[in-house]
């Protein structure tokens, strides 16, 4: 086939791979059968030819570089999004279509709606045999175990999404439902900004229709929903969810809380999201996760941790689920073998859009037609899709096994087939090459009924495959109608770069308090490894004998390395300094705190600096401690340990300078010192805790180690004496090196805390007593006895009650401020700080 | 005719306190055919703070409980006194093997029995 010779020559050749189309080649979207420019495509192709293959290029960089730079906004990995580099080039639908294929949309959804009211109240599709009973009963994801006879308080969908494509014929079909736990409108419209931009040009010519106005919609049902008040939120599997992106974006955008199971709790049929404010009721909670992970009281079997008895807050109806719990059974193609025949049962209306091909393999006949021609068909699981991980591979070498399995378990499976599809535009080596494609379209509820977003995510696929998971690939475009006045909607972005933060305040989710207090911890454990390990080795090669034996060296390194009995003089000195390096086991070994401290900095990601994260990526993913030089190597050790140091002091100085002092500073200021004290009383128990024979290189070393030699020497001038570096080590406030300076950290740090009130807490009580204490001690007594190798008594005393306070203090944080132990604080706001 | 007189205990004993727990109890036992439950109870130590009884959808009486204090033991009692009544023979002998009630169970959903004909996972 040709193309038609009044077409522009630049833009003929950049539609070069078409003329290669066959007579017979499926309906194409940009261009006609005749090979002329469809109206609706004239404007975007026109800007196209005129761009040019270099200016399409500088295109393509900048729609890239907007998706990265939304992608490093959002995605805590910090890992480059893998569907940045999709191709961008537009689909556009012409309005009219539009309208109708929007209707068919939402016609859908109230079909799955009906059809899932049906299933968990009367079974009218079931007893008069229009579903199969296997289909639902032999379903895992029909919740029996939520089944109650009153419905949800709310509709059983408020978000609804769908794969959607367009037949060779030119006629659109279903590909899948996705209703149970949707939330990928984060790509439509992290997409549709880079998209709108990059394609500024042909973007505003075309008029084309903006999503805003379709999520003003959904927001305010969606605040109608949660009540007055009531706070939102959004639920997420974690970070290392593929859909993460999406769940983060959308919930900024929403202006939703961004939670995860672990930050719920149902106590008394409501639903709490622990924050370090106390327990705050949720109202509504949109979920990213499917119904079965959610109650781990219910479903323990799939139940990620956190949030047990969640369906007994829904039951209550005190919380409101989007969707509701038990949605997940009429998901991806379940209802599509049957869905005419339930249209009309339940809705009384005709299907606009029909289902690709679709078996049911609970049926005998289609187990059969699918063993026939196996060519033809993809088996999926009926409800889950292919992607799930829990779906195993049914593409079993042996036809006889798979014939038996089927026949074992055929209720869970379908048997799917893609038809020969529709083709788009691609962008390809240059040019615009014709490729099928299909779209996932949005649908939501507003205060209207049921909106489609007037656009979507569309992206080529290779024909009979199952499309790929969403992310950033082909914005779709619905030009305004020629008739329509071009509304003027507030811009996507805008809403985004605003402060829209009205349902959650500034609530810092416990988990996230959690996370950032033991970053503090593990930043000053892994700071307090290296001095250590550094202090070890210097001495080693220290030329002065009394300042390097095996005793002090063992004991400096036994702040942090667990004592080895079997290994003692400097075989058990280097065996330390190699586990404290390498060992994958060493509790307080470089390895395990560098994973463990990118684990909570990962966590804790959204609420640092980028320079903050840069330090502490470069610190824990240097190549260097994967494979540390030999204890022998101590030159190149060294090295190591200093460009550490180096790293960590970047990461506290910009966490000083750069977070306003918020409460999350305040988490990050307290595992701090709460960590310090501990590693103070440490090092004064292992160097000073007997009097040395002679004293002065252990002073000396106690002194090196906290860093106070200089302070040390411009004060007292003379050799390091037990009475004087206790002052100065212990109780001189005014030495940010001292216990009694740390522990006076803590003491201000809980005053800050949103619970302090004008009486004292039981945490902060604790503080009190463990600063009080260490106030009140006497440098000389501390030092005493005078004859060496004596214990010091007082000192061990001391010690050891700090230590204890300590402990009673970190489990304190843990009882008031992450895990909630005592009532929620709505129905004991005045009686929190009884105890 | 005979009475039972049932005492079910159930003990958890944590290595270091639970500061939280959540619990769902079946353990009272259901009235039919062949017995009533005269008296049932369900104590739990230390007391819960919460505790809600509901019916759940495979008609059991079930319990689920909060107890949101510190807690390093956790008993659970229940007792029941059930009559026994006689045992009825007749239903039972005019039944068909098992095997085919499932099958007819599955085939018709109307029955009130079709949802627990088929595997669960």
């Amino acid at each position: 086939m040709t193309l038609p010779a009044e077409l522009d020559p630049a833009l003929a050749d950049l539609l070069a791979p078409y003329a290669a189309r066959e007579a017979d080649a499926p309906y194409d979207e940009a261009l006609g059968p005749d090979g002329a420019v469809r109206a609706h495509w004239a404007n975007l192709l026109d800007w196209t030819g005129r761009a040019g293959t270099a200016g399409y290029a500088a295109v393509t960089a900048e729609t890239r570089r907007l998706r990265i730079e939304s992608g490093v906004a959002f995605d805590p990995s910090g890992d480059e999004i893998s569907s940045a580099g999709a191709d961008a080039f537009p689909v556009v639908i012409e309005p009219s279509e539009w309208e109708r294929l929007a209707e068919g949309i939402a016609q859908r959804a109230r079909l799955i709606e009906a059809a899932l009211a049906d299933i968990y109240g009367p079974r009218a599709l079931l007893r008069e045999g229009l579903l199969p009973p296997g289909l639902i009963y032999g379903n895992p994801d029909f919740a029996q175990w939520l089944r109650t006879p009153q419905a949800p308080p709310g509709p059983w969908l408020t978000l609804y999404e769908m794969d959607l494509a367009r037949g060779a014929d030119g006629r659109w079909v279903a590909i899948s439902d996705r209703s149970d736990a949707p939330l990928g409108d984060g790509w439509l419209i992290a997409n549709r900004v880079a998209s709108s931009q990059s394609f500024a040009e042909p973007f505003l010519a075309g008029r084309i229709r903006r999503l805003a106005a379709h999520y003003e919609d959904t927001q305010a049902y969606l605040e109608e929903a949660a009540g007055p008040d009531g706070r939102m939120a959004l639920l997420s599997g974690g970070a290392r969810h593929g859909r993460y992106f999406s769940h983060a974006y959308f919930a900024r955008y929403l202006g939703a809380a961004l939670i995860e199971p672990a930050d719920l709790t149902v106590r008394g049929g409501d639903a709490f999201v622990k924050t370090i404010d106390g327990l705050q009721p949720l109202a509504l909670l949109l979920r990213g996760e499917r119904d079965r992970k959610l109650d781990a009281l219910f479903a323990p079997d799939h139940a990620a941790p956190g949030a047990p008895a969640l369906s007994l807050a829904a039951r209550s109806g005190r919380l409101k689920l989007a969707n509701a719990l038990g949605a997940s059974a009429l998901a991806y193609r379940a209802i599509a073998p049957y869905a005419r025949q339930a249209a009309r049962r339940l809705i009384g209306e005709e299907l606009f859009l029909d289902d690709a091909p679709c078996l049911w393999l609970g049926d005998p006949a289609a187990r059969e037609q699918v063993m026939d021609e196996p060519e033809f068909w993809r088996v999926e699981h009926v409800s889950r899709g292919p992607l799930e991980p829990d779906a195993p591979s049914l593409y079993a070498k042996d036809r006889d096994a798979l014939a038996r399995r089927l026949a074992r378990e055929g209720d869970r499976w379908a048997a799917v087939a893609t038809p020969r599809l529709a083709t788009a535009p691609v962008w390809k080596d240059g040019a615009l090459a014709p490729r099928p494609w299909i779209m996932r379209v949005f649908a939501s509820r507003t205060p209207e009924g049921w909106s489609v977003a007037p656009g979507g995510v569309a992206s080529a696929v290779e024909q009979g495959r199952a499309p790929p998971p969403l992310g950033f690939g082909k914005d779709v475009w619905v030009p305004a109608r020629n008739d329509e006045e071009a509304k003027s909607a507030p811009s996507l972005d805008r809403r985004l770069a605003g402060a829209h933060l009205r349902r959650t305040g500034g609530d810092l989710l416990s988990r996230v308090a959690d996370d950032l207090f033991w970053l503090g911890r593990g930043a000053v454990r892994a700071e307090t490894t290296l001095r250590v390990l550094h202090l070890a080795i210097e001495r080693m090669l220290s030329a002065r004998d009394e300042d390097g034996g095996p005793e002090i060296l063992a004991a400096i390194l036994e702040i942090q390395a667990t004592p080895n009995e079997a290994r003692t003089g400097m075989a058990g000195v280097r065996d330390a300094v190699a586990r404290l390096s390498a060992d994958l086991h060493e509790p307080l070994g470089m390895p395990m705190l560098l994973n463990r401290l990118r684990g909570a900095g990962q966590r804790a990601r959204p609420y640092l600096s980028e320079e903050s994260w840069r330090s502490l990526d470069r610190l824990t993913s240097d190549r260097g401690w994967r494979r540390p030089p030999p204890a022998g190597a101590a030159a190149a050790l060294l090295r190591l340990i200093d460009d550490s140091l180096m790293s960590l002091a970047a990461f506290a100085g910009t966490t000083a300078e750069n977070l306003t002092r918020n409460h999350v500073w305040r988490f990050l200021e307290l595992g701090r010192s709460v960590e310090r004290s501990l590693v103070f009383s440490r090092a004064a128990e292992r160097l000073a805790g007997r009097r040395g024979e002679p004293d002065e290189p252990w002073l000396r070393a106690w002194l090196t180690l906290a860093d106070s030699r200089t302070a040390y020497r411009t004060r007292y001038l003379t050799v390091p004496a037990a009475a004087p570096a206790i002052d100065l080590l212990i109780v001189d406030e005014n030495n940010p090196r001292s216990l009694v300076h740390q522990l006076a950290r803590i003491e201000r740090a809980l005053d800050r805390l949103p619970s302090a009130g004008p009486r004292r807490g039981p945490e902060q009580r604790i503080a009190l007593r463990a600063l009080t204490e260490v106030r009140l001690a006497e440098p000389e007594r501390l030092a005493e006895p005078v004859e060496t190798g004596g214990e010091r008594q007082a000192l061990a005393e001391l010690l050891s009650c700090t230590n204890a306070r300590l402990a009673e203090l970190s489990d304190q944080l843990g009882r008031s401020y992450f895990a909630h132990t005592e009532a929620p604080s709505r129905l004991a706001a005045s009686g929190r700080r009884e105890a | 005719m005979s009475r039972l007189h049932i005492q079910h205990v159930t003990r958890y004993a944590h290595a270091s306190p639970a500061a939280f727990s959540q619990h769902l109890m079946r353990l009272t036992p259901l009235d039919g055919p062949s017995q009533r439950v005269l008296d049932a109870s369900l104590e739990v130590a230390p007391k819960p703070d919460d505790m809600e009884r509901f019916e759940d959808a495979f008609g059991n009486a079930a319990c689920a409980a909060t107890v949101a204090q510190p807690h390093g033991v956790l008993e659970i009692t229940a007792t029941s006194m059930v009559e026994r009544l006689r045992a009825p023979d007749l239903m039972q002998a005019a039944s068909s093997p098992w095997e085919t009630v499932a099958a007819a169970a599955r085939a018709q959903a109307g029955l009130p029995a079709a949802p627990f004909a088929f595997p669960t996972r």
